[in-house]
C-alpha cells in the first residue's frame, strides 16, 4: 500500500462507515444532478436540434421563386454550390411541393434530393432507409404512415391528380361530373384502380386520376416538423409524376453565419447571384416552440435553483453534524500528525466522492427525464449533447465541495487536546 | 543528554483555575519519569504541554533543545509529529480502520506508509494475529496495544502516556506495562507516564508528584 492507496482507503471507509448518511447525501445529490442534466439536455439539446444554437444544422434561408411564380428552375440551384456562394453555404436542398392522393387521401407530396436533405437536416430520423435514387420508392412522414396504416416495405398508390375536386369526392374523367361522396367512399383506398361505371355518363374506367403509380415505402420519416405529414420521393420522380420537369418550388439553404456577413447580407448576395429568386431568412424554431422551450427552461431553472440551494444547505448541515460527531477522530488525526491541510483534503475528498457518486446516478436519471420531456413536450427525442456529462458532474462536485466548506472550517478549529480529553 | 527542561511553567485556564504553577522539571534521555497526583491536580495539563497539544501561560519548555514556547501552531504540530508518541487513557482509534491501518495512519500523516514496518510494530505488542480487526472487534487491552504500536511507529524520542491503563483490568494493564518495561530497557525512548497506580509508577526511574498544580515531590527510585 502506498500513500495514495492509504488516502483512498480512508476516504472510502469513512464514507461507507456511515452508510445511511452517505446514502441520504448521495440521493439528494442525485436529484440535483438529474435536474441539472435534464435542464442542460433540454436547453442545449433542443437548441442543437432546431439549429438556433448551431446554425449550420437546419436551413436558415428559404429561396422562393420571384414574383409569385409557383416554381423556379432547378438549374438556379447549381449556382449555390459554386464560387463565392459555396463558401457561405453549408448545404442546400431543393423541394418540389405538390398535392397528391395517396391511398385515397390527399396530402402534400414532396420531391427532394435526399442526399442533400440529410446534410441540411441531420436530425431527420428514418426507420427503414432513404429511397434509392430512381427506384420508385417513397418516404412516408410518420403521421402519414400512421394515418394510412402503412409500414416499411409496404406499397402505396400515389396519384398525382387531385383534380379540382375536394379530396373526398371524385371527378369523372369522361363527363367531368363530380361524383357524390358516398360513391367515393365506397371506392376509397383503391380509387385509382377503380374501373366501375360513372354514375352520370355510365362510361367504364372513367374514375380517378389516370397516371397513378405504385411505390414502395422504403422508410418512415420523423422530423418533429411538417415533414411528418408529407410523403417524400425523389425530386426527378416527382417532377415527372407532376409533369413539371426541372421545376422546384423552394430551396432550403443552410447558411454559415458568424462571419463578417449577417444572414440578411448573405440572403441579398444569393438573390443577386441567382437572379430570379427571393431569399428569406427564417428561424428554424417556430415562435411557439421557442416560447415553450423558454417556459420549460425557466421552470427547470427555477426548480434546479431551489433544489440546488436546499440541497446545498442540507449537505452543509449534514457534513457539519458529521464533523461534530467525528470530533475525536479529527482530534486524533491532528494529534498523530495530520496538518490542517490534510484534514481539509480528507473532507473535500469525501464531499467530492459524494458528488461524483450522486452525479453519476443523477446523470442517468436526468437522461431519462430529458427524454420524457422531449417526448411529451416537444414530441421528439432530445439528443443529449456530450458536454452535459462533464458539466453535470462538475457542477454537483462543486456543490458538494462548496457545501463542505463550513464543516471543514469547523474541523480545522477542533482542538485535539480538548477532543481527546477523557470523559 | 537532556530530553526535557521545564522552567517556571505556569498554566492558567481562567482566572479561577491555575492548573499548573512554578513547575521545574528536568528529564534526561532514556529516563522513565512517572507522574502521580490526585485527580484535577494538573497531570494531563502538563503532559499536553509537553506533547505540543497545549501552550503554557508562562515559563519555558525545552525538548531536546527546542523551545516549544517559540514555535507557532504549525511548527508545534510538526515537532509533535517528529518527536512525540502519545498514548491516552481512552483507546483512541479510528473506528472504521483496521488495527494495521490505524498504525499506518500515523505513518501516512508522518511521511510514507510502510506496511511491513506497521506489521512489525503490531507483532511487537503481541498483535500479529489481529492485524485486520477493526477496533470494535478488539478487547480494550488489545486496542491500547494498537495505540502503543501507533505511538511508536515513527520512532519518537519521547513517549507520553496519560493513564494508559486507566480503562484496563489487571491482566491487560500488566501487558501494557510489560511493553513499557521492554521499551525502557532498550533505552531509545524517554518515557513520561501519568498514572494513579503507585506500583506502576515505581517501574520507572523516578516519580514526580503533582498536587494542586505544584510539584510536591520528585523522587528517584533506588534500584
Ligand atoms: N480546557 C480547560 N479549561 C478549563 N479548565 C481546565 C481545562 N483543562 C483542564 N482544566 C482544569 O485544570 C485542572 C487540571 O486538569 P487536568 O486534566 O490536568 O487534571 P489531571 O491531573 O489530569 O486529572 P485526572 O487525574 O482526573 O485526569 C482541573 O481543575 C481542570 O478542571
Ligand atoms: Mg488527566
Amino acid at each position: 500500500m502506498n500513500n495514495r492507496q492509504m488516502f483512498l482507503t480512508i476516504v472510502h471507509k469513512a464514507l461507507l462507515g456511515k452508510k445511511m448518511r452517505f446514502a441520504i447525501a448521495v440521493s439528494s445529490i442525485v436529484l440535483v444532478a438529474g435536474l441539472i442534466s435534464a435542464l442542460l439536455s433540454v436547453s442545449l439539446g433542443i437548441k442543437a436540434r432546431f439549429g438556433s444554437e448551431f446554425r449550420r444544422f437546419g436551413a436558415n434561408v428559404v429561396l422562393y421563386p420571384k414574383g409569385g411564380e409557383r416554381v423556379m428552375n432547378e438549374s438556379l440551384t447549381r449556382k449555390l454550390s459554386s464560387g463565392e456562394l459555396g463558401r457561405y453555404l453549408y448545404g442546400y436542398v431543393p423541394f418540389l411541393n405538390e398535392q397528391g392522393v395517396v391511398n385515397g387521401k390527399t396530402m402534400p407530396v414532396i420531391g427532394t434530393d435526399f442526399r442533400l436533405a440529410r446534410r441540411v437536416n441531420p436530425w431527420w430520423k428514418v426507420s427503414g432507409s432513404y429511397p434509392d435514387e430512381g427506384a420508385g420508392e417513397v418516404l412516408l412522414g410518420i403521421d402519414v404512415a400512421e394515418r394510412l396504416g402503412v409500414r416499411v416495405g409496404d406499397r402505396v398508390r400515389l396519384n398525382p391528380n387531385t383534380g379540382s375536386v375536394p379530396a373526398s369526392s371524385v371527378e369523372c374523367k369522361g363527363c367531368h361530373s363530380v361524383l357524390p361522396e358516398n360513391h367515393n367512399r365506397r371506392l376509397e383506398g383503391r380509387l385509382a384502380e377503380v374501373k366501375s361505371n360513372c354514375m352520370s355518363c355510365h362510361q367504364a374506367h372513367s374514375l380517378g386520376g389516370g397516371s397513378s403509380v405504385e411505390m414502395r415505402v422504403s422508410g418512415i420519416l420523423s422530423t418533429g416538423g411538417d415533414e411528418d405529414g408529407h410523403i417524400l420521393t425523389d425530386l426527378s420522380r416527382a417532377q415527372s409524376l407532376f409533369n413539371k420537369p426541372g421545376a422546384v418550388s423552394q430551396v432550403h439553404a443552410s447558411v454559415l453565419t458568424g462571419g463578417e456577413l449577417s444572414l440578411e447580407d448573405i440572403s441579398r448576395v444569393i438573390e443577386s447571384k441567382l437572379g430570379d429568386v427571393q431569399a428569406t431568412p427564417v428561424s428554424r424554431i417556430a415562435r411557439a416552440e421557442d416560447n415553450l422551450l423558454g417556459k420549460v427552461q425557466l421552470l427547470l431553472t427555477l426548480v434546479t435553483l431551489i433544489v440546488l440551494s436546499t440541497t446545498g444547505l442540507t449537505l452543509a448541515s449534514m457534513m457539519t453534524a458529521s464533523v461534530m460527531e467525528r470530533g475525536r477522530e479529527i482530534g486524533l488525526m491532528k494529534a498523530i500528525g495530520a496538518t490542517h491541510r490534510a484534514i481539509a483534503i480528507l473532507f473535500l475528498a469525501e464531499a467530492a466522492s459524494m458528488g461524483l457518486t450522486g452525479g453519476g446516478i443523477g446523470l442517468l436519471l436526468g437522461f431519462l427525464m430529458s427524454q420524457l420531456i422531449g417526448e411529451s413536450v416537444f414530441a421528439t427525442a432530445i439528443p443529449t449533447p456530450p458536454v452535459v456529462f462533464p458539466l453535470t458532474i462538475l457542477s454537483v462536485i462543486t456543490l458538494a465541495v462548496l457545501s463542505s466548506v463550513p464543516s471543514i472550517k469547523r474541523a480545522m478549529s477542533i482542538d485535539p487536546a480538548t477532543s481527546l480529553r477523557g470523559e | 543528554m537532556k530530553a526535557m527542561a521545564i522552567t517556571d511553567l505556569k498554566k492558567i485556564y481562567n482566572a479561577q483555575t491555575a492548573a499548573l504553577q512554578n513547575i521545574n522539571l528536568e528529564v534526561s534521555h532514556g529516563e522513565w519519569v512517572s507522574i502521580l497526583g490526585p485527580s484535577g491536580s494538573g497531570k494531563s495539563t502538563l503532559l499536553n504541554i509537553i506533547a505540543c497539544l497545549d501552550r503554557p501561560t508562562s515559563g519555558e519548555v525545552r525538548i531536546y533543545d527546542t523551545n516549544l514556547v517559540a514555535l507557532n501552531p504549525k511548527e508545534l504540530a510538526l515537532f509533535r509529529r517528529e518527536n512525540i508518541g502519545l498514548v491516552f487513557q481512552q483507546q483512541h482509534l479510528i473506528p472504521y480502520l483496521t488495527a494495521l491501518e490505524n498504525v499506518m495512519l500515523a505513518q501516512y500523516y508522518h511521511s510514507m506508509v510502510d506496511e511491513d514496518e506497521a506489521v512489525a510494530a503490531l507483532k511487537r505488542v503481541g498483535l500479529g494475529h489481529r492485524l485486520n480487526h477493526i477496533p470494535a472487534h478488539l478487547s480494550g487491552g488489545e486496542q491500547q496495544r494498537v495505540c502503543i504500536a501507533r505511538a511508536l511507529i515513527n520512532d519518537p524520542k519521547i513517549l507520553l502516556a496519560d493513564e494508559p491503563t486507566g480503562n484496563l483490568d489487571r491482566e491487560n494493564s500488566g501487558n501494557v506495562y510489560d511493553i513499557f518495561k521492554q521499551l525502557h530497557a532498550e533505552g531509545h525512548h524517554t518515557i513520561v507516564l501519568v498514572t494513579h497506580d503507585e506500583e506502576a509508577a515505581k517501574l520507572g526511574d523516578r516519580t514526580v508528584k503533582i498536587v494542586d498544580g505544584r510539584l510536591s515531590f520528585d523522587r528517584t527510585h533506588s534500584v
